[in-house]
């Protein structure tokens, strides 16, 4: 026994027509249906042909090859590149580490014919306030004890050697003190 | 475990699908040189994600960077107002183009320039299914549209072929 036809109108009657060009299974009363519709609508009828030599004209609608020289464009911008990039890479690190070398030496190498023979007074000062600020530093962490001896070494030594020193020094507390005692 | 391409196989790929997708971009875009420039770029982003990108979706992933790059170019003429539907019938150099050059018969040539004029969405579609034959899901995943979508959209595209070959005067 086979299911009675169902009675489909024009749009339905298209949009099946649509489903089986598109190879969708569609059950098989509809199937029927669809075309006894096509077989009595003149319209849907034309339709239907029509749709069915427009997707078999597609079949004559290829496809066209790529121009060589686009081909040729993907390969310079892609394998061809990877070794050239990593040559050209190599080549440029080395061509910057000889100018980087070269540029070194030749600072060096001026820095040593025109280093001046004496420091300046304001390089000295800048020099004997970084030795009292790393020396206070030095002095604040380490045990009473140490810190002590230390004063004592470095009240004879460093701080004599920076008195000597062509500048004057900005008279602090302590040392007013030790000039008094003296 | 997923195998990414490396570089032989973005080479077979390459190979593989050069004309499929130079054919579409030049059919999408109507301009042979356009078509090269989207062609050759989707395959030079297909390199540059050659680590992450599995040979077996390559396909799809060409064609919807394909897809991007076409729709981008067309949303710029927009901008720019420079729509030239005949561009594609012929290339820069004075060869046919590529919907000329391909379809064989009348009602081929007739049909090519209706695909020419359809709106891009539309476009896409029978180009990628009534051309390319490409699977349905592919094609939904490649545009980003539901398939219920992409179905309807094949179906309207139908539709307006049929008539504007019948308004011209071409019987299919």
């Amino acid at each position: 026994m086979t299911d009675a036809p169902i009675r489909l109108d024009c749009a339905r009657a298209r949009r099946t027509q649509h489903r089986l060009l598109d190879g969708e299974p569609i059950p098989d009363v509809e199937r029927r249906s669809q075309a006894g519709h096509v077989a009595a609508c003149p319209d849907c009828r034309a339709a239907a042909e029509d749709l069915d030599r427009i997707v078999r004209a597609f079949a004559g609608i290829s496809e066209t090859a790529m121009p060589p020289r686009t081909l040729d464009g993907i390969w310079d911008r892609t394998v061809r590149s990877k070794g050239g990039r990593a040559g050209s890479a190599g080549m440029w690190r080395f061509a910057a580490s000889l100018v980087l070398t070269a540029a070194l030496a030749g600072l060096w190498g001026w820095q040593r014919r025109t280093a001046p023979a004496a420091p300046t007074e304001a390089e000295l000062r800048r020099a004997a306030s970084d030795v009292r600020l790393v020396l206070g530093l030095t002095g604040r962490a380490i045990h009473s004890t140490e810190q002590t001896a230390i004063r004592a070494v470095l009240g004879r030594e460093v701080s004599g050697a920076l008195e000597r020193l062509p500048i004057e020094w900005p008279e602090t507390d302590e040392s007013k003190r030790r000039r008094s005692q003296t | 475990m997923i195998r990414a391409m490396g570089t032989d196989g973005f080479e077979q790929a390459v190979l593989e699908h050069k004309d499929r997708i130079y054919s579409f971009a030049a059919m999408m875009l109507r301009d042979p040189a356009d078509a090269q420039d989207v062609a050759q770029e989707t395959m030079v982003r297909l390199w540059q994600n050659r680590q992450t990108v599995v040979p077996e979706t390559a396909r799809a992933w060409l064609t919807r960077t394909a897809h991007n790059l076409c729709i981008d170019r067309i949303r710029r003429r927009r901008v720019r107002n420079e729509v030239d539907p005949e561009a594609a019938r012929e290339a820069p150099d004075g060869q046919p183009g590529p919907l000329r050059l391909a379809a064989s018969s009348e009602l081929g040539r007739a049909l090519a320039r209706a695909i020419a004029d359809l709106t891009p969405d539309y476009r896409a579609v029978v180009i990628l299914r009534e051309i390319q034959r490409l699977p349905y899901d592919e094609i939904a995943s490649s545009l980003g549209v539901p398939l219920g979508t992409l179905k309807a959209r094949l179906h309207r595209a139908r539709e307006q072929l049929r008539e504007r070959l019948v308004r011209d005067g071409v019987t299919p």
